[in-house]
């Protein structure tokens, strides 16, 4: 037909300018958490995977969890409803911080939390425009708990061609500042753990820039550590120790320990990923 | 030489002394914390009055959405009812402090009980927080399971779903019903641990 030349040359032209993004819901929320799903691409390509952040802003005192929450609490789950043949990754943290409360203590967000997902489209991308849906539940908690849930989408036309895709400058800062709030991994990093009766000890050799006291471990499993107990950390040689009160009925940590460790100086926080190895007991 | 018989429960009290305000532990395998706490009609319960009996410890929070969950599906009341009518003692304990969260007079309790159908044997009033603090209670609910000898067999979560949402009661694995179904007929239980879920016990 005469037209369908016209109409796929005015798709191609749009999709060389980028295409707006479709926000259909990708902004939601409860009294005390708004909810917000950001594309940090205009458009999408065949096998290529681009990054979506859910942006979670709490107001004062309100905060959201990691995915270990500490002694109670929730973390928060996205569930993805996506075209066939994409692939989501797990959600990736931002580094989390321990609030103490008395005997009991939760590791989680104030303020803001910004996680990140990679979506990779299949192989194959017919022309058109593709909406990845996130149902979204997190648990806002102050003195009290509220449940929280919201249903985002975001649609992303597929551009045509070869190449990278094409960043949206508007969610520029965002992705800059949820980067730089990720635990980065460092091959300087040389941790091993072992337990020493009711201790959970790390070892940690190989110093990255930065890291330094005061020093703080985050275990990825519940149930390891007493989350509320200070951890007693030294200086090892150009390295530390890090000793941990184990949580009472702890099972022994599996082999490859992993969690977050962060330095929280006063002029920056920076956070390290940390798959530590089992060492031999000292005794 | 007169040789003194500890009676049973004055073992289970010599064994689980804890000092006054100190931090016990809740081990399992281990004597459960030795406890004495009035319940919501005025009545003093200890676990050595409990000796030779199956006991459940249920840490509560009617606000919280986590027990929410696990009373308004029914679920808990369910329990509450299956097991005392197997002779199992089932309490409720409330350790929120005064002022927070969760820590009504005994009126309300008693209706929100009834509302929920709640079949608890009696609801403990722990508002200093002694008892759940000699337990590590750190969530409602947190669960706990008593051998009649006075050992813990079973000390974690309800379920291995931690949500407040009512539709994930059914096909969650329970392990309480677990441990008191597996303990009671003389097995070792399976899961005697796992990580408990809900809001923070309101110290």
């Amino acid at each position: 037909m005469k037209s369908l030349p016209v109409l796929a040359s005015l798709f191609l032209f749009s999709g060389l300018l980028g295409g707006p993004v479709e926000a259909g819901d990708a902004s939601s929320g409860s009294a005390n958490v708004t909810v917000r799903l950001v594309s940090e691409v205009l458009s999408i390509r065949p096998g290529k995977t681009f990054t979506v952040a859910l942006q979670l802003k709490m107001a004062p005192s309100w905060h959201t969890y990691w995915k270990n929450p500490g002694d109670s609490g929730m973390p928060t789950r996205v569930v993805w409803t996506l075209p066939d043949g994409f692939k989501a990754s797990e959600l990736q943290w931002p580094a989390p911080a321990r609030a103490v409360d008395g005997d009991l203590a939760l590791y989680g967000y104030e303020r803001e939390a910004i996680l990140l997902t990679e979506i990779t489209p299949g192989p194959d991308l017919p022309s058109g425009r593709f909406t990845l849906a996130a149902k979204v539940s997190w648990l806002e908690c102050r003195d009290i708990c509220i449940p929280g849930k919201a249903s985002l989408d975001l649609t992303l036309p597929a551009a045509p061609g070869r190449g990278p895709a094409a960043i949206d400058p508007a969610s520029k800062p965002l992705f800059v500042s949820a980067r730089a709030s990720m635990p980065r991994r460092s091959g300087a990093l040389k941790v091993s753990h072992a337990v020493e009766g009711d201790r959970l000890i790390l070892r940690i050799a190989g110093s990255p820039p930065g890291l330094g006291s005061p020093l703080e471990f985050f275990p990825e499993t519940p149930g390891l550590i007493e989350a509320a107990q200070p951890q007693a950390v030294a200086r090892a040689g150009a390295g530390w120790t890090i000793s941990m009160k184990r949580a009472t009925n702890a099972s022994p940590p599996a082999a490859a320990l992993r969690g977050v460790l962060v330095t929280n100086s006063s002029s920056r926080r920076l956070a390290w990923e940390v798959s530590a190895v089992a060492a031999p007991s000292s005794h | 030489m007169k040789i003194l018989t500890l009676t049973r429960a004055a073992a289970l009290a010599a064994l689980s002394l804890p000092a006054v305000g100190a931090r016990a532990d809740a081990v399992i395998g281990s004597p459960a914390p030795a406890f004495s706490l009035p319940d919501t009609a005025g009545r003093t319960h200890s676990l050595s009055q409990y000796a030779g009996k199956w006991v459940v410890l249920e840490w509560v929070n009617y606000d919280c959405p986590f027990v929410g969950k696990h009373y308004n599906s029914g679920n808990m009341p369910a329990l509450q009812k299956e097991y005392t009518a197997k002779g199992v003692v089932w309490l409720a304990v409330n350790s929120s402090a005064p002022g927070k969260q969760g820590h009504f007079t005994n009126d309300v309790i008693q209706s929100r009980s009834r509302s929920y159908g709640a079949a608890h044997s009696a609801y403990l009033l722990d508002p200093a927080g002694t008892v759940g603090r000699a337990y590590g209670a750190k969530t409602t609910p947190h669960m706990y399971v008593i051998s009649p000898e006075g050992r813990l067999v079973y000390a974690g979560g309800i379920d291995d779903r931690a949500t407040t949402d009512l539709a994930d009661v059914q096909g969650a694995k329970n392990y309480v019903r677990a441990a008191l179904d597996e303990a009671m007929a003389g097995k070792p239980v399976t899961t005697p641990t796992a990580t408990p879920y809900g809001c923070s016990v309101k110290y």
